[in-house]
């Protein structure tokens, strides 16, 4: 087949996509109607909503039907700790003869605490989903979970974090190495407008032990492309994995499960062309430098090592942290700032 | 109501004017439906995206910016691309067979019954050799046709050497047209067309 016809054969495939004027697929009534019945309450519950009196536009969202099982493994685990946890709850409710009309359901969201830091215990980070399990069920003999209306607060998480001005759930998502959907869940959160500076979220300690021994968690600073705006709790259809890097991953480097992580991104907002699992990233090398905080693209990925140039690199003076990305890098930067790629400073 | 221009009506949505939310549902309800229909095929995979597709436009009203009519229109159309991707990254792994009785119903003033008929079932055929194709070429034709992808774009959503896109994609069609028999397509667009 010469390019031509393979050419003119597509714009036909294109007629039949585009231009069939004679088929129009109609949706039903009733589903029309029922959509828009649904549209309507969505939107006045949205209009409504007062970010001050977060408790009641969550409730309203938690009654939503989910429509799809949740597919994606971090949410699911979640899934499967809050189940454990409520689980727990009953027995340790039970053995104490407590009726369970005291579950305190009204419980106010969220206070701020005074001290808000976070308290890493000596367990060792479980690394199987069997060892999660257990954590959680040694931690549920002191169990401070909260239910409320089909959530559960997580407040047998014990390491906290008091949001910053600034802060986003990505930005805090990634400094503990959790996955934003986690957080969300534990916090009996609906999306990232219910972050309110001061207040208290809980974090599972297993990604606050993963990450300490790794680094030290550093507020985030390069995420440019806007990270998830809002989103609804129980839709993870609307949600997109997108890699991200845990560290600086230098040109030429074999990057490894460790280096990165995954973060869930509103579909809108999520980078295009930049891949949602660890699997297909794990064992490739970096192309160029990749930013801690960056979403991993495509095109900074190579599948030999030969042929990057890593003549440019310039390590960051003490490994980590302490890499400040320029204010106008784009995900496709890759360079680190030029302040210590002078000669002089390079051989001192 | 249904004088209204887009930007009064949107400007009565942000007000909170209810009747204006509902009109301009009902104005993009059957675009955004068509657009997804003829692409997924299935009725019930429509639906499920034109749901998703409008509940992430609510969702995200706030954001919108109107630049002139027709905007809002197009911005829709991009969260519908977004959706019909990211359907078809999960669809990829187990595609079933169309059935015809899975279509959605469709309105036709021109042609008689015969002729829909045959129109279904040749859209049936279609989808469902798509649907058949290997897993590669599968992925490259549904994002060219259906997504409306360029062969660079694809070649970098799947990872691919541009020229690996194109072969896959000329072997694709190759398949297509041995399945679906010499002119069969051709002659389904003309009439469709026409």
């Amino acid at each position: 087949m010469n390019p031509q016809e393979d050419h003119d054969y597509m714009n036909t495939v294109d007629t039949l996509l585009d231009g069939m004027v004679n088929i129009t697929p109609q949706p039903d009534p009733q589903f029309r109607a029922a959509l828009e019945d649904r549209l309507v309450e969505q939107w006045r519950a949205q209009s409504n909503k007062a970010y001050s009196d977060r408790s009641n536009s969550h409730m309203s969202t938690l009654t939503l039907p989910v429509r799809r099982p949740l597919r994606r493994i971090p949410v699911t685990l979640a899934a499967a700790l809050s189940a454990v946890a409520l689980g727990m709850f009953a027995l340790f409710a039970l053995n104490n003869n407590r009726p369970p009309a005291e579950i305190p359901l009204a419980a106010p969201l969220l206070q701020p605490e005074a001290t808000a830091t976070i308290t890493p215990s000596s367990t060792p980070f479980p690394s199987t989903v069997d060892g999660i399990m257990a954590q959680t069920a040694s931690a549920a003999q002191q169990l401070t979970v909260t239910a409320m209306g089909g959530c559960v607060l997580r407040g047998d998480w014990t390491a906290t974090h008091t949001v910053q001005e600034g802060d986003t759930l990505l930005s805090i998502a990634t400094s503990y190495g959790v996955d934003p959907g986690i957080l969300l869940v534990g916090n009996c959160l609906e999306g990232e407008g219910d972050l309110q500076t001061g207040a208290t979220i809980f974090v599972p300690l297993a990604g606050v032990q993963a990450l300490n021994q790794q680094a030290t968690p550093v507020p985030l600073q390069n995420i440019t492309a806007t990270p998830i705006i809002s989103y609804t709790l129980f839709d993870p259809n609307s949600l997109v994995p997108v890699v991200v890097a845990r560290m600086d991953i230098p040109a030429g480097a074999q990057i490894t499960v460790e280096m990165l992580i995954v973060t869930y991104w509103n579909v809108d907002d999520a980078p295009r062309l930049a891949p949602g699992s660890l699997e297909s990233i794990a064992g490739l090398y970096a192309a160029t430098n990749i930013p801690r905080y960056s979403p991993v693209f495509l095109n900074q990925l190579a599948e030999d090592p030969t042929g990057i140039s890593t003549a440019t690199f310039v390590p960051t003076p003490t490994a980590t942290n302490t890499w400040t990305p320029t204010p106008s890098a784009t995900p496709l930067a890759t360079l680190p700032p030029t302040n210590t790629s002078t000669p002089t400073a390079a051989g001192s | 109501m249904n004088q209204l221009g887009e930007r009064e009506l949107l400007n009565r949505i942000r007000q909170g004017d209810e009747d204006a939310f509902r009109e301009l549902y009902r104005r993009s309800l059957d675009g955004v439906f068509r657009y997804l229909a003829l692409r997924v095929g299935g009725k019930h995979d429509a639906e499920e995206l034109t749901q998703e597709v409008f509940a992430k436009a609510v969702r995200n009203f706030a954001k919108f910016q109107y630049q002139g009519d027709g905007s809002y229109s197009a911005w829709l159309r991009g969260i519908a691309r977004h959706a019909l991707l990211d359907f078809y990254r999960r669809q990829n792994h187990r595609p079933t067979p169309l059935d015809i009785d899975d279509l959605p119903e469709i309105i036709s003033d021109l042609l008689t019954p015969e002729q829909m008929a045959l129109q279904k079932e040749r859209f049936v055929r279609l989808h469902n050799a798509v649907r058949a194709l290997p897993p590669r070429r599968r992925e490259v034709v549904t994002l060219h046709f259906f997504v409306g992808l360029a062969n660079h774009e694809i070649a970098a959503h799947l990872r691919l050497d541009q020229r690996t896109v194109a072969s896959n994609l000329s072997r694709a069609l190759d398949d297509l047209r041995r399945r679906l028999g010499g002119g069969e397509i051709e002659g389904f667009v003309w009439e469709a067309a026409r």
